[in-house]
């Protein structure tokens, strides 16, 4: 405005050479330079100028011609709302100058206009010289103003003049030492040297306060020889056990991980509720979406102090961790396939219907005919491998009736209740025998039977209850050819028995003869009705020998069949009839039959607890007797011939005791460490003996080895019932109620060096069904061929053959 | 006849004692004891015999013997002593005696047992997890209480300090962010190491946990620290402990190659010299011959630089050691320096001093946004811009690729650079798989690491597939992922195809053929059940056969087996529902 901008350069021009400036006079300097612009002129620039550079004095009465506005150190924007900004001295208003739209922007495009400062007491743009420009630099930088680095000189000092007047002397303390201070002195060089006081701390450790050097501490690696180690250092060496290295984390811990390792609302309430020290992890997964999310770790100082904790106050030991393969493990067996023939896989089966649930098998040694006995006393003879039950005997029925008519208390108390086989359930789950396994096993099977051994009879022994059977079976199963043979068993030689050795019979004997010609034609019935009639002479031995005859005489007025043998009391030998069954009657329940191998002699184990379990009883005599002294026979469960020679295997609870006959003695006691034998068989070479055991226990029992088994399989997981050898293959069979019969080949060798060869070769399962926690009860072999034949609780029997 | 042995005077009742007899034996008090434990890195034991019952904490009566012969034992019996002191001047109020009681406290240092605990500095890498833990705890510990504000400037320095070293050696090999901090893995010297650094966090300090015991682990971490870092940074050769300039300098990311000259400014120094004669290789490996032959590796480069050094002006050594990943077709090299040549930008949103570190670990070089004025400042230098945040600010530049944290610790963890387009800021991130976990153990592989799997041989297939999927970004459920399994449907299509297709051809018979086809396919499949079911058959026999002692392993193992795979059972199931959902 009023072209004072114009002169600007000029004025500043002339103030830039000006030198000498004092830092004081800057606000003047630009006051004096808005005034110049105020006035619009270069005259007053210069007369501006001069009083700065010549004399400082003037300047406050020079101060006030270079306003124009009056008006004072007021804040302007008392004048804002009016459109003048004060008063000269001549108290004229001072007008605002009317700027227009060009004028702003010429100001806006003019490149100096950042050197321009407002001054809002004239209303005028101020352009600053270089100079003042400078100054502020040096403002800024808090630098002396107006003042090169080269002019300022340092400062210095008066100098020192002669004094006037000479200083008074020194006094003479000040030339001697201060006693004080040695004083002193002598106590901290004593305080120091004493531990009292210590130097001061060495700022560099931050540790101790001590001298933190710096060194390499392994510069020579001690690695010394064994020698040099003292032994204690060696002993605490070998006992160290460093402190395992805490397991690095996982995905779970991670900030964002995959959504499957995520817990779920379940997973994390359950993990909020459990104790800190139940939880599996020490936080809970989470998934942030952004790095950034990412909160504060709360327990991390705390898991810090506990793996202190553990570093010090736990206690280690160094254990080895396993690092096997568990297939290494598993021994390396000859494969199954090299061992044909074994049984592969069901061929038949055959249900029957019977009363009470299947307990034993037999199959005879022509390999034709099955015997399966039920718990309710009914025997059925089945073909193989055809599975046509060919005839049933009922014994239980045939008891009962004959109870009916005896009227006799106690045997009507045992016919009430019929012996089911309880289901030792708990003990077999458990799979071990706990201490009252007495409790839990229960009596074993009541009923046995068994076929006699020779080929040309078909005669099979069967204890029921009391009652031992031995009944000729050619008729009922139309097999005529081995009908003339059998009778030869049964008949009886009894010329040669004297009166002295019925005397001394241990058992009630009696004969069921075959009926009329008119009813021959159901030989099942007439045997029944025979024996119904017959048994009620089987009673204990303490029955009266009278009242026996009179029975028996009663019989026979009632046109009986039937003869009482052994007491003495014995009609004429009807030899024109046939004898169709023997009766032999026992004072306790039979547990278990055995025909030796001639046929001849039949020996059972009962449930005597008085010690006469054992008794042997020879067909062709009518005789019984006890073979084994009581200490033998008194705990017997199953007893067994030994097929070549006079040896009795006697099984007891946890034993087996071989007994030989000839000498009385027992040759040996065999431990197979099993808890409750359930079954046993002999090998066909008579030196090997298989014991199966409801601990779900099969030993294979080497009669050269002492009496140690050979081998123990623990192969089922539930208890053991039955377990056979093959007549003629070198195979052998156990079934258990876990459902599974296994089949292994075993061989033995005449070498005597050379142990017998077991190698499992099949498991034969899911075809039995259980009942009451009891599976297959019974196992028989074909004498020829790999076929085994099964019988389970479920009344059915299966033949396993070797298909391909 | 023989005399009989008297009891308790062989075996475990001489060989352990317990702690009251220690303390007794000993003359200290339990707090005594524990910190001299700590210290000297003795534990209780387990006897199988407890002489005096097993209620009592038994420790090696050797051990015991040790510690009897500790000189520290000494002025820690001179600190009671001189603690009973102070406080009777402080009881008959002597404010002169009390503060030269004060100031004359025992001191002691425990570099003599950090070389009695670990005889070669082998020994003491093999243990260094937990000092390392502790230090980073307490470098982000505020002060207060028992914890001194020196404790925790020198715990930072140490923690600098080591990570500048694994920095410079290259030797990271691990990053995982986890929900605790960040765990590294570093191998140095051959020995691998794994810390947890604590997210950057205002720490809270809770009231259950006494912090006198973590002082005395922490007194022991340090001097050890201290130790190692010298000798770590004496194999690089570079001087300890390093200015403070070093770490501002890492900081601004200027200068780096003046960082090297003020780490060697040591030149005049014994170490230099010592190093000067071991520089050629073979005394190098002559002089640690524990350690394997990565450490050799890292000597050798360290080697290779102090030789170019000499030559070449330290500006283009460093250009040079840069470059070096290019020479180095070593695969282990190339994944060292993973980020060389790249530059990073970091966002000041992001974990910045984690970030920098893992990728100055990998060879890339970063800038910070708090320590430059703008990106423009270094416009045409950047390859990569790391951000956390949900969406750009500005406009998104198109000669830079943005990426998440996330994208570098997988990266790093994978051993290859991932296509960035699954880590943009702002999407659906895959999930961060832990780098420590071995598939082979687990027995169960997420599908994310069977897609890393893919690309590292090359399948680019997945990547097209992955850019499909980031279409949809935040819909995505990652079981798409899972394309193995996919792709094996699609094979059996195929197959399903073929013979289809050559029946058409055949013409009139195609129908036959193909169900003969049928009947045959479906006998090799009951061919292959029976084979499969003969064999676990045969199995099972010969289980029968096995030793009662077998057996019994055998059924341990197996449980323990079953009960691991039962628990990732539980998670292939949370997939599957997952994937069907």
């Amino acid at each position: 405005m009023r072209g004072g901008m114009d002169d600007r350069p000029g004025a500043g021009g002339s103030r830039a050479a000006m030198p000498g400036r004092q830092g004081k006079k800057l606000a003047r300097a630009v006051r004096s330079s808005v005034r110049g612009g105020a006035l619009g002129s270069a005259p007053p620039a210069q007369q501006s100028a001069a009083p700065h550079a010549d004399h400082d004095e003037s300047a406050s009465s020079s101060e006030d011609e270079l306003y124009a506005n009056k008006v004072g150190n007021i804040p302007m924007r008392w004048y804002e709302t009016y459109d003048h900004i004060g008063y000269n001295a001549e108290g004229r208003k001072v007008m605002r100058a009317p700027r227009s739209d060009a004028q702003r922007l010429a100001d806006l495009v003019d490149p100096e206009s950042w050197r321009k400062v407002y001054d809002e007491k004239n209303d005028t743009y101020v352009m600053l010289t270089d100079a003042e420009l400078n100054m502020i630099a040096r403002l800024r930088e808090n630098k002396v103003l107006g003042v090169n680095e080269e002019e300022v000189v340092a400062w210095s000092g008066p100098v020192m003049q002669t004094p006037a007047y000479p200083l008074p002397t020194e006094p003479k303390r000040r030339f001697q030492p201060s006693k004080h201070e040695a004083k002193e002195v002598v106590r901290l060089v004593r305080a120091i040297r004493n531990g009292w006081k210590s130097q001061k701390r060495d700022e560099n450790d931050l540790v101790h306060g001590g001298a933190a050097k710096m060194y390499d501490l392994w510069v020579k690696e001690q690695t010394r020889a064994l020698e040099e180690i003292s032994k204690a250092e060696r002993t605490r060496q070998l006992m160290h056990a460093s402190a395992p290295k805490l397991a690095p984390p996982t995905h779970q811990e991670s900030y964002n991980p995959p959504e499957e390792y995520l817990p779920t609302p379940e997973e994390a309430r359950e993990w909020m509720d459990a104790h800190p020290h139940d939880r599996e992890t020490n936080f809970l997964p989470t998934k942030y979406g952004a790095f950034r999310h990412v909160p504060l770790y709360e327990n991390g100082v705390k898991e810090r102090f506990e793996r202190c904790l553990d570093l010090y106050l736990a206690t280690r030991t160094v254990t080895q961790k396993l690092r096997i393969d568990p297939e290494s493990l598993i021994p390396r067996i000859q494969k199954p396939s090299e061992l044909r023939p074994f049984p592969t896989g069901l061929s038949g089966t055959c249900q029957l219907r019977i009363p009470g649930k299947l307990r034993a098998i037999s199959l005879h040694c022509s390999g034709r005919w099955l015997l399966a006995a039920s718990t309710q006393g009914a025997i059925a003879a089945i073909e193989i491998p055809s599975g046509r039950v060919a005839n049933v005997w009922h014994f239980d029925k045939l008891q009962r009736d004959a109870e009916r008519v005896d009227d006799g208390e106690e045997d009507q108390a045992n016919a009430s209740s019929p012996r089911e086989l309880e289901p030792p359930s708990a003990f077999l789950d458990a799979g071990v025998l706990g201490k009252d396994a007495k409790q839990l096993v229960p009596e074993l099977p009541v009923h046995s039977v068994r076929w006699c051994p020779r080929a040309d009879a078909l005669v099979f022994a069967a204890g029921y209850r009391k009652v031992l059977y031995v009944v000729d079976a050619s008729r009922a199963l139309g097999a005529s050819e081995s009908v003339a043979s059998t009778s030869a068993l049964l008949m009886e030689h009894s010329k040669q028995v004297t009166s002295m050795e019925r005397q001394k019979n241990e058992c009630v004997w009696a004969e069921v003869y075959e009926a009329d010609a008119s009813r021959e034609n159901g030989t099942r019935s007439d045997v029944e009705k025979n024996s119904a009639q017959k048994s009620k002479h089987p009673r204990s031995k303490a029955s009266p020998v009278a009242g026996k005859a009179g029975d028996a005489k009663a019989e026979q007025s009632e046109a009986s069949e039937e003869e009482v043998v052994g007491n003495g009391v014995k009609d004429e030998p009807k030899v024109s009839r046939q004898v169709c069954a023997l009766v032999i009657g026992h004072s306790h329940d039979v547990k278990s039959v055995d025909w030796h191998k001639r046929g001849d002699y039949v020996v059972c184990a009962t449930r005597d607890t008085g010690g006469g379990s054992i008794l042997m009883h020879r067909i062709s005599r009518r005789q019984s007797q006890r073979p084994c002294p009581r200490a033998i026979s008194s705990k017997a469960q199953i007893v067994l011939f030994h097929p070549s020679r006079p040896y009795l295997f006697v099984a007891s609870q946890q034993h087996v005791r071989v007994f030989h006959l000839v000498e009385q003695k027992v040759v040996k006691k065999l431990s197979p460490g099993v808890k409750w034998i359930s079954s046993l068989d002999v090998h066909p070479s008579g030196d090997h003996l298989l014991v199966g055991a409801y601990d779900a226990r099969v030993c294979w029992m080497d009669l050269d080895l002492g009496d140690k088994p050979y081998r123990v399989l623990k192969s089922h997981k539930k208890a053991v019932r039955a377990v056979g050898f093959h007549p003629s293959l070198p195979l052998f069979a156990d079934v258990s109620d876990d459902l599974t019969a296994h089949v292994f080949h075993g061989s033995v060798f005449d070498d005597l060096s050379k142990n017998a060869l077991i190698v499992p070769v099949k498991i034969l399962k899911g075809v039995h069904k259980e009942r009451q926690s009891i599976g297959i009860v019974g196992l028989a072999w074909h004498p020829r061929f790999p076929w085994l034949i099964t019988a389970g609780v479920d009344n059915a029997v299966h033949i396993m053959t070797d298909l391909v | 006849m023989k005399n009989k042995l008297k009891k308790g005077t062989r075996g475990s009742a001489t060989n352990y004692i317990t702690r009251g007899k220690a303390l007794k034996k000993l003359q200290l008090t339990l707090t005594d004891f524990r910190r001299l434990c700590v210290l000297k890195g003795i534990y209780p034991r387990d006897p199988k015999k407890k002489a005096e019952g097993p209620l009592k904490t038994y420790y090696l009566a050797k051990d015991i013997q040790f510690l009897a012969r500790e000189p520290l034992l000494d002025i820690f019996r001179q600190i009671r002593v001189q603690k009973r002191k102070i406080i009777r001047a402080k009881s008959r109020s002597e404010p002169g005696t009390l503060k030269q009681l004060r100031e004359s406290m025992p001191k002691y240092t425990l570099d003599h047992i950090v070389r009695e605990r670990y005889p070669t500095f082998h020994d003491a890498l093999r243990d260094l997890d937990d000092p390392l833990c502790m230090i980073f705890l307490f470098s982000s510990l505020p002060a207060l209480g028992h914890i001194s504000a020196d404790r925790v400037k020198n715990c930072v320095h140490l923690a600098r300090e080591f990570q500048l070293y694994v920095q410079q050696s290259h030797s990271l090999r691990k990053v995982f962010a986890s929900v605790k901090g960040m765990y590294y893995e570093a191998e140095v010297m051959g020995v691998t190491v794994i810390w947890l650094e604590p997210h950057k966090f205002a720490q809270k300090l809770p009231r259950d946990v006494d912090y006198k015991v973590m002082g005395t682990f922490l007194e022991f971490y340090e001097c050890l620290m201290r130790f190692v870092n010298f000798k770590l940074f004496l194999t690089l050769g570079l001087s300890y402990p390093p200015p403070a300039a070093v770490f501002s300098k890492l900081r601004s990311g200027t200068a780096e190659s003046g960082l090297v000259a003020d780490l060697k400014q040591d030149a005049g120094g014994e170490m230099a010299k010592k190093r000067r004669s071991k520089r050629d290789r073979k005394s190098l490996s002559v002089s640690h011959e524990s350690v394997s032959a990565a450490v050799q590796a890292v000597m050798a480069a360290a080697a290779r630089k102090e030789g170019s050094q000499e030559q070449v002006d330290e500006e283009e050594e460093l250009a040079g050691a840069q470059d070096g990943g290019d020479e180095l077709d070593n695969e282990d090299d190339s994944k060292t320096l993973l980020f060389s040549g790249l530059s990073f930008f970091l966002g000041r949103e992001t974990p910045m001093s984690v970030l920098d570190f893992v990728i100055r670990s990998f060879g890339g070089s970063v800038v910070c946004e708090t320590d430059c004025r703008s990106v423009g400042s270094v416009r045409g230098k950047i390859t990569h811009w790391v951000v956390d945040r949900p969406k750009l600010r500005g406009e998104k530049r198109v000669d830079l690729e943005y990426v998440q944290p996330q994208w570098i610790f997988d990266s790093v963890n994978a051993g290859i650079l991932l296509p960035v387009s699954l880590y943009s800021p702002g999407a659906h991130l895959p999930p961060h798989l832990s780098p420590f976990t071995k598939e082979e153990e687990d027995g169960y592989r997420p599908a994310f690491s069977e897609f890393i799997e893919r690309i590292k041989a090359g399948d680019t297939s997945v990547l097209a597939e992955s850019a499909f999927m980031l279409g949809q970004a935040p819909h995505v459920k990652q079981g798409r992922l899972e394309l193995p399994a996919r792709r094996e449907d699609g094979h059996d299509h195929e197959d399903d195809a073929m013979p289809a297709g050559e029946g058409a051809k055949d013409g009139a018979g195609s129908s036959r053929s193909s169900a003969e086809e049928e009947q045959e396919e479906d006998e090799k499949v009951l061919d292959a059940r029976a084979a499969a079911d003969a064999k676990s058959e045969e199995k099972e026999l010969a289980k029968m056969m096995m030793p009662r002692k077998h057996q019994k392993l055998y059924e341990t193992i197996m449980r323990g087996r079953k009960r691991r795979s039962a628990k990732m059972q539980t998670v292939v199931a949370k997939r599957r529902a997952i994937d069907d959902a």
